[in-house]
């Protein structure tokens, strides 16, 4: 079987170092992460070429992993008790089965190799953002707040615009290499992230919209991306690139929400 | 010395790459550090707003399907409408289809 791979032209080889710096796990600070983050757009224009066939590396994501592993993912990571101790092993043990695909089907070959890290890399944003969203949708039942959630086993509400809303503001959960990978309107009033702030990791929700942060009716310090460890759980607004970002701690959010709701002491 | 390339790995190699990489994802979330994040958030969120979207229009009878090539901007369509910036278009076509 012959089998190439046709990658863009601008794909040069700090891109193939910045898909194996991602792989082994030695991307630190923003310059390297904007080049992981471009090499993973640039794959989108990569073709796997297979006889005189040819698919687009994303049309081989939804052949080999998004249609018979997505479903089936999410309905395992629904049954989970745990989803943030458990979740981790089952995307991995996903994972393995997207090798054992290639695999099958004669095209885990060293020229495919940039395919099977671009399949992975996807595979990875979409087990952990949906493990993101089972994890918080739960701690939002068990808190009180009220909130409308999009159903995950449903595929066509799975990608409506928002997931979720609360008290009538339309927010969404993303993990944040996700977030920052789709580089999407920021048209929702509230956003739920988790990120790491000097070496601790804190699950935020990030106020894009000032009119959405106005009916929280709280006020905020000044602060910068060094010193926000240092004010929260207090909400912190951030000045940068031209935009102001309202951010406060979850559990924080959750309290303002509750007692907006009347379910607060 | 030069970095490795991926064809240049063993297969060996290659595979204890991949399983590494799987063993850490199964140890938990990668979350970028906040600085990180705010800062690429922003700053190619500037650069997809300013690229140009192409809309491709197929005409089905009487009916028009628009079509973007990056649904990530802020131009969202969907059947014959399209939305920007809250502003809602609705195109039609002027001399229906007579096949």
């Amino acid at each position: 079987m012959n089998i190439s791979i046709e990658l863009p032209e601008t794909f040069d080889t700090t891109h193939e170092q910045a898909v194996i710096a991602y792989l082994t796990d030695r991307v630190a600070g923003a310059p390297a992460w904007a080049r992981v983050f471009t090499a993973f757009d640039l794959l989108e224009a990569a073709v796997l070429v297979v006889e005189e066939k040819r698919l687009s590396f994303r049309a081989v994501y939804t052949l080999l992993v998004d249609r018979p592993l997505a479903n089936a993912y999410l309905a395992d990571l629904l049954a989970l008790q745990d989803v943030y101790q458990e979740s981790p092993a089952l995307q991995a043990r996903y994972a393995r089965m997207i090798g054992q695909s290639l695999a099958d089907r004669g095209w885990r070959r060293p020229e495919t190799r940039l395919l099977y890290a671009y399949l992975l890399y996807w595979w990875g944003s979409f087990a952990r953002g949906y493990a993101l969203e089972v994890e918080i949708f739960r701690d939002l039942d068990a808190s009180g707040v009220q909130f409308l959630a999009h159903d995950l086993r449903d595929p066509h509400a799975r990608y409506s615009l928002s997931d979720l809303t609360v008290s009538g503001l339309a927010g969404d959960i993303k993990t944040s290499t996700y977030f920052v990978q789709a580089a999407a309107p920021l048209a929702h009033d509230f956003y739920i992230v988790r990120l790491a702030i000097k070496g601790a990791v804190y699950t935020l929700v990030v106020m894009l919209q000032p009119d959405a942060w106005k009916k929280i009716n709280g006020d905020t310090t000044p602060g910068t991306l060094d010193t926000l460890r240092d004010h929260i759980p207090a909400p912190v607004a951030i000045r940068h690139r031209g935009h102001t970002l309202v951010v406060l701690r979850y559990d924080s959010w959750k309290q303002r929400m509750l007692f907006q709701q009347g379910g607060a002491q | 010395m030069s970095e490795p390339r991926l064809s240049d790995m063993s297969e060996a190699e290659f595979d204890a790459m991949i399983e590494g990489h799987i063993e850490r994802t199964a140890r938990g979330d990668q979350a970028l550090p906040a600085d990180v994040f705010v800062d690429l958030l922003l700053e190619r969120r500037a650069a997809s707003a300013e690229a140009p979207v192409t809309l491709a229009i197929d005409v089905h009878g009487d009916h028009l399907v628009i079509t973007s090539d990056d649904p990530a901007t802020d131009v969202v369509v969907q059947g014959n409408e399209i939305l920007i910036g809250g502003r809602r278009l609705v195109l039609r076509l002027v001399h229906p289809s007579t096949s």
